[in-house]
């Protein structure tokens, strides 16, 4: 054991990176799961970590074979082989990586408990069993990844294994197919995440990894094809780019350490951008839930919450009353009402970039233009003769019916008289119950007994305030005898022609059509129809078609809550009546709310919260968190390529300043072989992660959508994809530049005297 | 001014003392070998004469100038043979011989030209696509040879320049030293080949990092190592008590007796002795 101790420490330059590496993917492992144990989030998340950790850690093991080389040719050379090599070598990585399992499973317990307290409100201490088992699963199968890893070099000859010159080693038809796989594995990944067949299995959930490695293997591979054809085009020119251009085409796996970043990089600009789609959606999502920033469920129907609102609110400021009826069946059985009359003062830009954007635009529509809901206490009406008479009294009648606040018939009349020059006179009536608001139904104009019959006409009909003339009204023809049945309507007003009967016109404005504002899934057989808040069917008429809408989310109609109120019958139960409130309502005003409603305020960050706990969102953030790790694993592989490139790299300068190549120059060409590390790495991202995002993320668990709420779009944000690019470019140019400065005393001529043949 | 390669009172000094005052001069126009057992300094005394290491006291200077430039880099008109080699493995070998003629100003045009025809002096312009990884100990240090040689360096600096090559290319070298010689170069061998030390004007002898004008015979019979023919056939005959010595030139006054040379030479070194052995 001692001398197996001294072994791995005299080899603690390669043995290091496999420490490290072992450590970040069981510690992001445990963590991922860890969490998933407490929240409940799904512990598949993890794969992508895991399938990089499965790509770096067989390198690693190469390097310990070579580093070993003289160890195993003695070895082979006393007789030893098989499983017997093996055993002899497994020793020194299988403590390493006991090693590193143990630390990874610790500081994974700690990420776990940090996450699961910030994330979601869980105080166990220790991390499940499945999360031990997987951190002792990676410590088995990095095993066999390191050793899979020596396999390629416990089969080189012996004569080259002894020998001091490494000689050119072509890529092993083991090493290609693996690299075809990955390629074609991430196809196969797209292609499953495209069937929609339910929750994703663990290839589409490694897509993303595997997407990158693709896209990352296929840019190694041009980096060396482009390098290849630079070979002849550098000849004649800078000697920087002469050499440069040969190291990258002639050095096998000059390029190679990229692919693990890059892979990386699509997993992080990936999370990034699921994590800001998510907490975007989540937030949307309690918007159109919640209706305001403030939401306060009040145990009333729909006119006693519009009254409520108009008591302690009478300027309209802070307050709205709404009410939602979850209808089932339809989705137009499902709406929404809202007092529009106080959007702007109450809610304002709070629907701005939701999915229900565009009802700011509409929601003046909504209320109706047409004056047919009132909420006066009086009904004027101005009548006047069709011309000057010279007999008879005229003492015209109008009787306005119409629908209180309750939904009740009542009816106002009154009376007039117009003296002999025709000209105009006005009387008023009471209304009554329209302090939510009143529809006007019918108006009869009739005359007063013994009166003349000489036509008149109603020119102004003022109800509660609103012009009822302005509505449209349903008149009828002349009867059989050529006697008029209802009033004419002209364009002063309504004509009660020549009759003594009383002339009824139905309006045709209330009840019978409510502007509504449908989601894009509303669909009817037949004429639109929505349902007042009392269940009664009216004709709709839509304005517009939206994403979203305010408290039906995906799915539903919105309709002004006392146009759809007046009239109707009481709210049906299911129903959920509310007053919503602005985020700066005074405080009293609140309380008195509060007091009347008996319920408590709902916030909009509690409604984000019970959005994200209900749809699982924390897997947003846990995919965020396991990117992380992918990027500390390819910091790691790359760090560890670019410190076995070094003393190569140091030996060739060394070689080069031999015969009076400057440093000037050698430096120059080591920033243009970073700088073509630095652009293909940059590229590769942009290409992985936007393929990534476009093609997988609407497939991965990242949330679960709840019934009629806005779907989860996904889609190339910019930002996302720019930090995981720059991330790549900074890695790349930090870790392979600080690789190829080497100081002028490290790379003097003096070394390559006494080291080994070229 | 002198164009002798000048080394005065050079010690190098690390752990141990690798150089002990050495006073010498290598003369232009000539090929000075320079031989003793392994580790007695050889390659050192080549890399301060060089430049390529700063001596702890004395300096080597040419041209009146030292050697020792304060980054370890070797003056432009010194070339390096080195015992590794120092090939550049991303390059083939043509293009090892080409950049050490670009880094002198030469036009890549003509420098791949002349990169061509330096190894075709060495027999191998057929090898030079190949990288220097696929090719043999002894062809890697022909493209090494040709890449010092083709430079046409004032100061020419070979360690061990036939330590792998059989007796043609050897002598193949031997000639081609001679001829940066014969245009006035410094040209100065470490080596352990009595023929190659046979071919030259001068020679000198380092142990233990002194200049030495004697050579202790060493007895063999006492290596009772397995591998013992091995290390006969590896010994250099000026250690062989059986090698008549021959006379060493007149000495210079002030400079150490150079070793003797040995007096029989194989036929196949005929044709790189100087005209005045034959």
């Amino acid at each position: 054991m001692i001398r197996t101790l001294r072994g791995a420490w005299s080899r603690r330059g390669t043995l290091l990176p496999l420490l490290l590496l072992t450590t970040v993917v069981v510690a992001g492992a445990v963590t991922v799961i860890g969490f998933a144990d407490h929240a409940g989030t799904s512990p598949m998340l993890a794969v992508p970590l895991l399938l990089l950790g499965a790509v770096a850690v067989p390198a690693t093991g190469r390097e310990l074979a070579n580093a070993r080389r003289g160890e195993i040719a003695l070895a082979r050379l006393r007789g030893l082989q098989g499983g017997e090599l093996y055993r002899l070598l497994a020793v020194e990585p299988l403590l390493v990586l006991l090693a590193g399992g143990l630390a990874g499973t610790l500081l994974g317990a700690v990420g776990a408990w940090v996450a699961a307290r910030a994330w979601a409100d869980s105080s166990t201490l220790l991390p499940g069993a499945g999360a031990l088992l997987a951190g002792a699963g990676i410590v088995v199968v990095g095993l066999v990844a390191v050793l899979t890893g020596m396999a390629g070099a416990l089969r080189e000859p012996l004569s080259d294994q002894v020998s001091v010159a490494s000689r050119p080693r072509g890529a092993s038809t083991a090493a290609v197919f693996a690299n075809v796989l990955i390629v074609a594995a991430a196809v196969i990944a797209v292609y499953r995440g495209s069937l929609d067949s339910g929750d994703p299995d663990w290839v589409v959930l490694a897509g993303p990894a595997l997407v990158g490695l693709a896209v990352g293997q296929v840019v190694v591979w041009l980096i060396r094809v482009v390098a290849r054809l630079a070979v002849a085009r550098t000849a004649n020119g800078a000697l920087s780019g002469f050499l440069a251009v040969r190291r990258l085409a002639r050095v096998a796996d000059a390029a190679t350490p990229i692919r693990v970043l890059v892979a990386a990089s699509v997993v992080a600009a990936l999370a990034l951008t699921g994590a800001s789609e998510v907490d975007d959606w989540t937030d949307d999502t309690a918007r159109l839930r919640t209706g305001a920033p403030l939401q306060v469920p009040v145990d009333e129907d729909a006119v006693g919450a519009l009254q409520l609102t108009r008591d302690l609110d009478p300027d309209g400021r802070w307050l709205m009353a709404a009410v939602l009826v979850p209808g089932e069946g339809s989705v137009a059985a499902r709406r929404a009402f809202l007092d529009t009359a106080r959007y702007d003062a109450v809610l304002g830009d709070f629907y701005d970039g939701t999915p229900a954007a565009g009802l700011s635009q509409r929601v003046a529509d909504l209320g109706g233009g047409d004056g047919s809901v009132a909420t006066g206490d009086e009904v004027t009406a101005t009548v006047r003769g069709v011309s000057a008479r010279r007999t008879g009294t005229m003492r015209p009648r109008v009787l306005v019916d119409y629908l209180d606040s309750s939904g009740d018939a009542q009816r106002a009349a009154l009376r007039m008289e117009v003296d002999r020059s025709g000209d105009e006179a006005t009387a008023s009536a009471p209304l009554r119950g329209c302090d939510v608001g009143c529809a006007v139904t019918a108006v009869t104009l009739a005359r007063t007994a013994d009166d003349t019959t000489l036509p008149w006409v109603l020119t102004a009909l003022d109800f509660g305030g609103v012009d009822a003339l302005a509505g449209h009204w349903k008149t009828s023809a002349r009867n059989w005898f050529g006697e008029p049945t209802s009033p004419v309507v002209v364009d002063e007003g309504l004509l009660a022609p020549a009759t003594s009967k009383p002339l009824t016109a139905q309006s045709d404005t209330v009840g019978p059509r409510t502007p509504v504002l449908a989601t894009d899934t509303a669909t009817w057989e037949g004429k639109p129809l929505v349902d007042s808040p009392g269940g009664d069917e009216r004709p709709a008429e839509v304005l517009d078609r939206l994403p979203g809408l305010p408290l039906v989310e995906a799915d539903g109609l919105l309709a002004d809550l006392p146009r759809a109120a007046a009239g109707a019958p009481p709210t049906v139960p299911v129903a959920q009546v509310m007053v919503l409130a602005r985020s700066d309502t005074p405080a009293e005003v609140l309380s008195a709310l509060t007091d009347a409603a008996g319920h408590r305020v709902r916030t909009l960050a509690a409604a984000d919260e019970d959005t994200a706990s209900a749809s699982g969102a924390a897997q947003a953030r846990v995919y965020s968190l396991m990117a992380v790790f992918c990027v500390l694993v390819a910091l790691l592989v790359l760090a560890a390529a670019v410190a076995r490139q070094r003393a190569v790299w140091t030996r060739e300068v060394a070689a080069l300043r031999a015969i009076g190549v400057g440093q000037g120059l050698l430096r120059r060409s080591g920033r243009v072989e970073v700088l073509w590390l630095t652009v293909a790495a940059a590229l590769a991202t942009v290409a992985g992660a936007v393929a990534a995002v476009r093609l997988l993320l609407a497939h991965l668990p990242l949330v679960t959508v709840p019934d009629h709420a806005v779907p989860l779009e996904t889609g190339v944000a910019w930002w996302p994809v720019g930090i995981a690019t720059l991330v790549a470019l900074l890695v790349v140019a930090a870790v392979a530049g600080r690789g190829r400065a080497v100081r002028p005393e490290a790379s003097r001529p003096a070394i390559l005297r006494e080291e080994g043949a070229a | 001014m002198s164009k002798d390669l000048q080394i005065s009172g050079v010690s190098y000094v690390l752990s141990r003392t690798l150089l002990d005052d050495i006073e010498i001069a290598f003369r232009a126009g000539e090929v000075t070998a320079l031989s003793g057992p392994s580790g007695s300094g050889k390659t050192t005394l080549l890399s301060v004469a060089g430049g390529l290491i700063e001596p702890t006291s004395g300096s080597a200077t040419y041209d009146g100038r030292p050697m020792w430039q304060g980054t370890g880099d070797p003056r432009p008109e010194v070339a390096f043979v080195l015992q590794v080699y120092g090939l550049v493995p991303i390059l083939s070998a043509r293009e090892n011989v080409s950049v050490a003629l670009r880094a002198r100003g030469v036009k890549p045009a003509e420098a791949d030209e002349r990169a061509e025809a330096a190894l075709a002096r060495f027999h191998i312009a057929d090898l030079g696509d190949r990288q220097v990884e696929e090719l043999s100990g002894g062809q890697m240090q022909r493209v090494a040879l040709a890449r010092g040689l083709c430079v046409g360096s004032e100061v020419l600096l070979a360690d061990e320049p036939t330590s792998e090559l059989d007796e043609g290319n050897r002598g193949l070298v031997l000639s081609e030293l001679r001829k940066e010689a014969d245009r006035g170069a410094v040209v100065v061998v470490a080596t352990h080949d009595p023929a190659v030390v046979g071919a030259c004007d001068r020679h000198y002898v380092i142990d233990e990092g002194r200049l030495t004008d004697h050579v202790a015979a060493v007895d063999l019979a006492h290596f009772a190592h397995p591998e013992r023919r091995l290390i006969e056939e590896a010994a250099p005959p000026h250690f062989d008590e059986d090698a008549p010595a021959v006379l060493a030139p007149e000495p210079v006054e002030g400079e150490p007796v150079p070793a003797a040379l040995p007096r029989h030479r194989a036929e196949s070194d005929a044709a790189f002795r100087r005209p005045s052995d034959a």
